[in-house]
């Protein structure tokens, strides 16, 4: 029943739409007379005869009607939508750096802004991809992770470090969205990216000056150029009764003598060219003691800078001074029972308190040799802490070197009788003098001279020689040891090193004496070092400026003097 | 330039004190007045006549520098040259003594076999300078 009854209505509706398509044909042909004559004269539409053409005319008529109002609406919709659509891309496009790459991350697009920030044009990135934008060697995987992220259909956003062409850091916000096709296929990502470098450096530039602000020691940045100064600390203004504003407005060597005399173009040069990390100086600053530490750095924006770090050293100073005193101290209190034991020792072994039996000398010798090992142990101890403290005096003349080194060979045949090897001296160039602390030079002569023949094989030679350099000359002490094995190489100037023994050959010695020779050599401005091997033996060499190049141990004494 | 042969040698250490007594007299055949003090010394020197002062630096109560002003103070000692022994090791020691006028500082340990010779010499330097 309820079957007829919907397919009765069907029919009624059906009926009703006909003589309403059929009215509305009617009311079109009068009203449209135009559309009326045509189809009147196409003999397609005769109203009398063929009415069922006449009703499904109008009634295709009145559906285009219809269709074409909707389409005229919906295109104007489009149109709209399009400018809106084109309005927001352009101004995304000029906000951001925009990039669009393919599902493999190879980068088919890039605005203006990107060639801008990266210093690439279009041309030069296009088809690459875009991996080679991240700094670290895991860029490969930072884009493969992004890239599965967004295959799963997810946006991807964070702050990232990029490097543009001139590997200057970018830090940027991005936001990777993917495009997928109408099969649901990842067909492209774009990236819209903005730039937060200055941002970020300005906050990391309130924060480093917060930082240090806070800091102890005085901070001073400058340009290495015009030595202006770009910043300095807390501490340092309220010293120099600077404002952040004054301080922009001066010159570093305003900040006090110090700079002055420290910043010496040979210390500016050996800083900005990067042949040391940073150079250290000692000074007086109003009367304290400071500790200067002068390095290269590099600012935010990538541009160097000079960087000094202003530390008061007194309680250091203080206790280096106790610390000298105490070592001291100990060293007189050792060397007054030392001075009984060798006085007996030597007058027993001279026989003026009558002669000794063989046995009984040969204990002597024993002992005699072990109170001399223990007063080197006391001498040395009591050397490394005065370099260490600064308190080594230096009293620097005009030495030539020829009368010096006959000197040294002299001094030290001792060594040469007790090991049974030879010094030979070789004339050094005419006119080879130094300005040094002949004393002092003299200690590290007879440690080098005293290590070449303790290693030398009996009735060997050791070389002494001297080589002009240039601003330099090098004085070289040469035998024909065993070498020095390469485990020993490093370390061989630290404190208490000794090299390892070779071929069972034990020798005596307080490990202090090449790290005291070094020192020596280091405060006259020159350096020392040695070339070995198992069948040329080894050479120990020192080079000091020559007489008129050499200022530096009169300041190094006058640092060490003015610190007390 | 008279012939060096009385020496007084003050030292409070009685172990160097007999080191020393036999270097120089015995090694050195000098003529050696001990004193274990400056007090000692500043009593005892007059009547020796020493030729040379032969001091050691760090005493207790009065040390080497403070008996030698005493004692040269005194118008027989006057012009009596003094050599210091010192363990003090440091340079600045040295030249302090020196600058103030004595003729030679010897660091201990001395050699006991060579003492006897570094007081010749010094002594013939001075007095040939």
């Amino acid at each position: 029943m309820e079957k007829h009854i919907s397919r009765l209505t069907v029919l009624s509706c059906m009926i009703a739409g006909l003589y309403l398509a059929a009215f509305y044909t009617f009311q079109l042909s009068t009203s449209l007379p135009a559309i009326g004559v045509s189809l009147k004269e196409s003999g397609l539409f005769n109203g009398s005869v063929n009415s069922i053409w006449a009703v499904q005319l109008a009634f295709l008529a009145t559906l285009l009607l219809f269709r074409n109002n909707k389409v005229k609406k919906q295109t104007i919709i489009l149109d709209r939508k399009s400018k809106v659509i084109d309005g927001q891309a352009q101004a995304i496009s000029a906000h951001s750096i925009v990039s669009v790459t393919d599902p493999q991350a190879k980068i088919i697009e890039v605005n203006e802004k990107f060639e801008k920030a990266f210093g690439y044009t279009s041309a030069e990135v296009i088809g690459r991809n875009h991996s080679f934008l991240y700094p670290t060697t895991n860029g490969t995987s930072q884009v493969s992770k992004i890239s599965s992220r967004l295959k799963s259909g997810k946006t991807w956003s964070g702050q990232e470090r990029l490097l543009a062409k001139d590997n200057s850091i970018l830090i940027v916000q991005s936001t990777s969205l993917p495009i997928f096709d109408e099969n649901g296929k990842h067909v492209r990502t774009i990236e819209l990216r903005t730039d937060v470098t200055k941002q970020r450096r300005s906050e990391s530039e309130k924060n480093l000056a917060s930082i240090m602000d806070t800091m102890p020691e005085e901070i001073y940045v400058y340009d290495p150029d015009n030595l202006n100064v770009l910043y300095v600390n807390k501490k340092a203004r309220a010293r120099l009764g600077w404002t952040r504003r004054i301080a922009l407005k001066s010159h570093i060597q305003e900040a006090g003598n110090v700079f002055a005399e420290m910043l010496t173009p040979s210390l500016l040069e050996t800083v900005k060219s990067g042949k040391e990390p940073e150079t250290c100086a000692e000074a007086l600053l109003d009367g304290t003691p400071v500790e200067l530490i002068t390095r290269l750095n590099h600012g935010l924006d990538g541009e160097p800078v000079l960087v000094t770090f202003v530390r008061d050293i007194s309680e250091r100073k203080h206790a280096e001074e106790l610390k000298l005193q105490s070592v001291s101290m100990v060293s007189h209190e050792l060397r007054t029972p030392l001075t009984s034991i060798k006085g007996a020792l030597g007058l027993l072994k001279s026989g003026v308190m009558g002669p000794l039996s063989a046995n009984v000398n040969n204990i002597v010798e024993i002992a005699e040799r072990n109170s001399n090992r223990l007063l080197l142990v006391v001498n040395d101890i009591l050397d490394i802490e005065k370099l260490n403290s600064g308190k080594m005096e230096f009293f620097p003349q005009t030495v030539d070197l020829n009368s010096f080194l006959q000197e040294a060979t002299m001094a030290n045949n001792g060594y040469a009788v007790e090991c049974g090897i030879e010094f030979v001296l070789t004339e050094p160039p005419a006119g080879s003098t130094l300005h040094a602390d002949s004393d002092r030079m003299m200690q590290v002569m007879s440690n080098l001279m005293s290590n070449a023949a303790k290693f030398s094989p009996k009735g060997g030679k050791v070389t002494i020689s001297v080589k002009d350099m240039g601003k330099m000359l090098r004085v070289s002490v040469s035998d024909k040891g065993p070498g020095i094995p390469q485990e020993s190489h490093e370390k061989l100037f630290d404190l208490f090193v000794q090299a390892k023994p070779v071929a069972g050959k034990k020798v005596d010695g307080t490990g202090l004496g090449l790290a005291i020779a070094k020192k020596i050599v280091e405060m006259h401005g020159g350096s020392i070092g040695f070339e070995t091997g198992p069948q040329s033996g080894t050479t120990f060499y020192f080079d000091l400026p020559k007489a008129g190049h050499a200022p530096k141990v009169a300041e190094i004494h006058a640092f060490a003097t003015a610190a007390e | 330039m008279s012939d060096l042969t009385k020496i007084l040698h003050v030292d409070d250490d009685d172990d160097i004190r007999q080191i020393a007594l036999v270097s120089l007299e015995v090694v050195g055949g000098f003529n050696v007045h001990q004193c274990s003090s400056g007090k000692q010394a500043l009593d005892e020197a007059e009547a020796f006549a020493p030729d040379l002062l032969l001091l050691d630096v760090m005493m207790p109560e009065m040390d080497g520098i403070e008996t030698w002003q005493h004692l040269i103070a005194k118008e027989s000692l006057a012009k009596t040259p003094a050599i210091f022994m010192t363990a003090k090791a440091e340079d600045s020691t040295s030249k302090k003594l020196l600058d103030s006028g004595a003729i030679a500082v010897i660091t201990k340990p001395f050699d006991p076999m060579q003492l006897a010779d570094q007081l010749r010499k010094a002594w013939n330097d001075y007095f040939a300078s």
